[in-house]
């Protein structure tokens, strides 16, 4: 569903959305496998995804003339929290602060929900809030 | 085919209903549109269950059943059955108890008679119960027994007058639930761990609790959770007299003249329809989808639906809202005992100052981490990066969480109606969802909000957060109001047996009779009224 510079994007968004801190992150969880096979069965957010990711690659062109997923860290960051409060440089189709809290939100999905759902691998974040699943 | 009996929806009220005419030797036709669903067909989704529906459930209903939700500015909105607007209960034999979290709660004497203590709002159309607590208190002494209640008998005999005590003793407090019983006990209120259907020990052939990490929303891992899909459903089945075809669905009640119901006709799986009589017929589909069987069930004689002929059915819709307010401790408490709920009071139910009613308020069910995320972050904490992240790790051990359902103060406005535009798989106009509930259930429900903080903050908290309810429509789970049961017809659609107005043989048994829902969850009402309705059937003849 994904070309590989979206793909790629979609994985650096994932790592600002959950970083490494002292604990592992939203990709050590593989949040980005959670979130391919969300879309898989909610095939109605694919074009949100695609035209989100594309224009998201167009801010880090126009801010810097790089691929979203060569920035660093903080310029990732900043780009978010600009596209959050609405003040976007390229021209998005869909709604750009919406998008970011949607993203926010499936990611944390990924994260925090259980790992039969593609992400949350190794039960990482269960570990570091305290969850286990007990029966 | 005929049957002395057909019942329509195998959930709290139908599973009861059809066991007791099924003992007395009636031969009983139960139609259930759900299918079984046991442990075996858990799939254990934290994202698709009845505690979180985010882009689904574990039970029914399936694809091919919309409803329409009208907000608040007017607009319609096509609603699927893990929508919030959908207002869904889960649809499986048993209905909402195989997957519950089962609080067992007798209404108080109070909640049948609130009309006569607080008077009637304008714009409101609350009322009294045509029956009393006295009425109900032997039907409600009957569920916690026949169904099974786990409670603490002591401490719950100063709240309600009881002749017996629980079968069961109650839970275990979990570290958060002894914190907050401390922290009640040092404001006053009086406090108690809260009646459950979930053995506390082994019963019935059936195992105890195990304190387990996945509780409401979720199929029992060793049906220790008692709902009628295990009690009531197999005692019907066990008589040889009851007949349970599942997947079926209703599509509308005959009437042999104006005053006498003939049967149904029913769709199966494959989509034949089938035509069946009955003696007599007991709707019990849930306070939704039994006022929409009715209206669609409209003829000659009923051209607005049977039951309607004082325009009151699918009014009153209503069910709880839910103030809740938390904090966090210094130190981690989440020792992940389920089912986790373990203390509440029932100290500001009534009798508080410039509110009508009020509600019990209890700690929360084991909270999984992605509801945490989703539903009690403060608004404050941002949802992404280190911070978002930092707040999780943080909070999720220390977190106390108080909320509970308050009383609401009905609205005739707030409604079932049939949407024509709308169908479902089988052709049939789907519920429509309008009005909101009255702006005094906003009133108490801020008033109880402030308890909530008031008790958290007595814990001991560090910070502290929440707000209350503003106004919406509410029924979910709690559904209740739309068959409202009366002594005038003029102003209800049965009668106090749950019997509908002009029309001997056609009953109604789930949370639709409710006049008022009471400030606690329903279902031990529903069960207990439920018996009392059979009762009085048998009585009756049937």
């Amino acid at each position: 569903m994904f070309d590989a510079s979206q793909y790629a994007t979609l994985r650096a968004v994932v790592d600002r959305m959950i970083p490494v801190d002292d604990a592992p992150g939203g990709l050590d969880a593989e949040v980005d496998r959670y979130l391919l096979t969300l879309l898989q069965r909610e095939t109605g957010l694919i074009p949100t995804y695609t035209a989100a990711l594309t224009a998201l690659q167009h801010e880090a062109d126009i801010r810097h003339h790089q691929p979203f997923a060569a920035l660093t860290p903080d310029q990732m960051d900043v780009i978010l929290h600009d596209v959050a409060a609405g003040t976007t440089q390229a021209v998005w189709l869909t709604g750009a602060p919406a998008f970011v809290a949607l993203l926010a939100e499936q990611c944390a999905e990924g994260f925090y929900a259980d790992p039969r759902q593609g992400g949350n691998k190794d039960t990482i974040s269960w570990r570091m809030v305290g969850f286990e699943e007990r029966r | 085919m005929s049957y002395d009996a057909i019942v329509i929806g195998a959930g709290a009220g139908g599973g009861i209903i059809a066991a007791l005419l099924a003992e007395s030797g009636a031969k009983v036709l139960f139609l259930e549109r759900g299918k079984s669903y046991t442990y075996s067909d858990e799939v254990t989704d934290h994202l698709r269950n009845h505690r979180l529906s985010q882009y689904g459930q574990n039970t029914g209903p399936g694809a091919g059943n919309p409803r329409v939700f009208v907000d608040q500015q007017g607009q319609s909105h096509v609603v699927q059955p893990h929508h919030g607007g959908y207002h869904n209960n889960a649809v499986a034999v048993g209905g909402g108890t195989p997957v519950y979290g089962g609080q067992a709660w007798r209404f108080l004497p109070d909640d049948f008679r609130m009309a006569a203590r607080y008077g009637v709002p304008v714009g409101s159309s609350l009322a009294d119960w045509p029956i009393s607590y006295a009425d109900m208190a032997p039907y409600y002494q009957r569920a916690e027994y026949e169904i099974g209640v786990a409670g603490d008998s002591a401490l719950s005999a100063q709240v309600w007058p009881r002749a017996a005590d629980y079968a069961m003793p109650p839970v275990p407090k979990t570290v958060r639930g002894q914190i907050m019983h401390e922290a009640a006990t040092r404001l006053g209120w009086h406090n108690f761990t809260p009646p459950l259907l979930i053995n506390s020990v082994a019963r019935h052939g059936r195992s105890a609790c195990t304190g387990c990490t996945l509780c409401v929303g979720f199929a029992c891992h060793v049906d220790a959770k008692n709902g009628t899909h295990n009690t009531m459903i197999p005692r019907a089945l066990a008589t040889g007299n009851c007949t349970l075809l599942t997947e079926v669905h209703v599509l509308r009640i005959n009437m042999h003249d104006a005053q006498r119901a003939a049967g149904v006709t029913y769709t199966d799986a494959t989509g034949a329809q089938h035509t069946v009589q009955a003696a007599t017929v007991v709707v019990s589909a849930g306070a939704v989808e039994s006022a929409r069987l009715l209206m669609n069930s409209a003829s000659g004689d009923h051209p607005n639906g049977i039951g309607n002929h004082s325009d009151q059915l699918g009014r009153n819709l209503q069910g709880h809202m839910y103030p809740r307010a938390i904090g966090l401790l210094p130190d981690p408490v989440n020792d992940l005992q389920g089912p986790g709920v373990s203390v509440c009071t029932t100290q500001f139910n009534h009798g508080n100052a410039d509110v009508i009613g009020g509600g019990m308020l209890a700690d929360e069910f084991i909270t999984l981490p992605i509801i945490f995320w989703k539903r009690f972050l403060p608004p404050e904490i941002p949802r992404w990066g280190a911070a978002a992240k930092e707040f999780m790790r943080y909070a999720y051990p220390r977190f106390v969480d108080i909320t509970g359902p308050v009383q609401e103060i009905p609205s005739p406005d707030s409604r079932v109606t049939l949407d024509t535009n709308i169908r479902d798989r089988y052709g049939l106009p789907v519920a429509r969802l309008s009005g909101t509930t009255h702006p005094e259930s906003v009133r108490t429900s801020a008033f109880m909000f402030e308890r909530a903080r008031e008790w958290v903050e007595a814990a001991g908290v560090t910070r502290l957060w929440g707000k209350p309810p503003s106004l919406t429509l509410s029924a979910s789970q709690h559904q209740a109001g739309t068959c409202r049961m009366g002594d005038d017809p003029a102003t209800s659609v049965t009668n106090r047996d749950g019997q509908i107005h002009g029309i001997s043989n056609l009953y109604v048994a789930d949370g639709s009779t409710h006049v008022t829902n009471g400030g606690f969850n329903p279902v031990l009402t529903i069960m207990a009224n439920a018996f009392r309705v059979g009762e009085k059937m048998l009585q009756r003849g049937r």
